[in-house]
């Protein structure tokens, strides 16, 4: 019988086990591609994005400590690695012009009025990409903010206060929309 | 028609396999941390003997000077492990503490010192060549896992131990040139680690 567990997936994973990394694999990456679609605003970049990301996975899996949430781990290495590619893409100001826009990219949201969320998501890309992580991290992809923190690296309280002033700005983007409560 | 995205999701699922075929077992972290410090400590302490072979050093400078050269390794120690460490930050902090508290005991221990016709800049020197080992050490472990200044930082300070340990046994001068030529040695083999590791592709984004 397989194990539904995430860390004893990590377990069997850490030791070789192609069927364990399959689960965890489909568990989440499609995910981990909406988070980085959503973060780097470009689709060709976010889907090589997620091959390094799970590439990482693979070669820093000595590293993962049982008993943390594999889900926020395999954030922190996709939030990284995005960090490290838009870094490197404004060193390389020419890569910018290659990307895909990220309208075209963005995983559909179900049940909602196409024109709404295309207006969401612009008001999403103008936020600044700390706060546009925490706000994804924890409205898209309903991590807790003790994952999120994990996610980028920082404090409960510092990844609760950029999620906050996301919301915040995000409301006064929104506000002629009157798309509702967002937080 | 397919899906771009499941196309993608599959190609990235593929490349993963291919690398878990390549390398079935994971190498914990601790044991490439262990790899780290063995090597810092070892070159420390080839370069220490070499010292008192050449007898550059005696009996009397290893007993007087034993309580910094075992902060020194302690650095080594420890700025290893936050290089390494999923827990960076509270390692990466110790290590920084425990450099500059040494460096400053370093300066302030060796009052006047000894007059020495050597040229000051030969410590320069060779303290930033023994440590070009440790350096390249310091750079594979910081590829390992994601950058962050306070882990390249406190790898690049446990990275130069290995000079200034050569330097404590074998320079008899002063505290302004222990300073300048000793502590400014090993900040630039710690510069050198944090610009240069900034600069190269991690190996893997973990934290």
């Amino acid at each position: 019988m397989q194990p539904s567990n995430d860390d004893a997936l990590m377990e069997q994973f850490c030791r070789g086990d192609e069927d364990a990394f399959e689960i965890l694999y489909a568990r989440h990456a499609p995910a981990v591609l909406a988070f980085l679609t959503r973060m780097v605003r470009d689709a060709a970049l976010a889907e090589d994005l997620l091959q390094v990301t799970f590439l990482s996975v693979v070669r820093a899996r000595g590293r993962y400590q049982l008993g943390t949430t594999l889900r926020a781990w395999v954030f922190a290495i996709a939030g990284n690695a995005g960090r490290d590619a838009l870094r490197r893409q404004r060193a390389r100001p020419e890569d910018l012009s290659r990307a895909v826009p990220v309208a075209a990219a963005a995983p559909p949201t179900e049940t909602v009025d196409p024109g709404t969320t295309r207006v969401v998501q612009e008001a999403l890309m103008q936020l600044p990409l700390e706060q546009r992580e925490a706000v994804v991290l924890h409205k898209m992809h309903e991590l807790s903010f003790e994952e999120i923190a994990t996610v980028l690296g920082i404090t409960v309280s510092a990844a609760k206060v950029r999620a906050h002033r996301g919301y915040q700005r995000l409301r006064v983007l929104l506000a002629p929309l009157d798309v509702g409560e967002m937080s | 028609m397919t899906d771009p995205a499941n196309d993608a999701v599959a190609r990235a699922r593929a490349a993963a396999l291919a690398e878990l075929r390549r390398t079935p077992v994971a190498t914990p972290w601790r044991r490439q941390a262990a790899v780290v410090v063995t090597a810092w400590v070892a070159v420390s302490v080839a370069a220490g003997t070499a010292t008192v072979l050449a007898a550059l050093a005696g009996a009397s400078d290893l007993v007087a000077r034993g309580p910094l050269l075992v902060a020194l390794l302690a650095v080594a120690v420890v700025g290893g492990i936050a290089s390494l460490s999923p827990r960076a930050r509270l390692w990466a902090t110790a290590a920084v503490g425990a450099a500059l508290l040494t460096m400053a005991v370093l300066v302030v221990s060796r009052g006047a010192g000894a007059p020495s016709s050597t040229p000051e800049w030969v410590c320069s020197l060779s303290h930033v060549g023994i440590g070009l080992l440790p350096l390249a050490v310091a750079l594979w472990s910081l590829r390992q896992s994601a950058w962050t200044w306070r882990r390249a930082l406190a790898t690049g300070l446990g990275a130069g131990t290995a000079g200034a340990f050569l330097g404590e046994l074998a320079c008899h001068q002063g505290s302004r040139h222990v300073l300048v030529h000793h502590v400014g040695a090993w900040l630039l083999v710690t510069l050198a680690c944090v610009a240069i590791s900034r600069r190269l592709r991690p190996r893997t984004f973990a934290p």
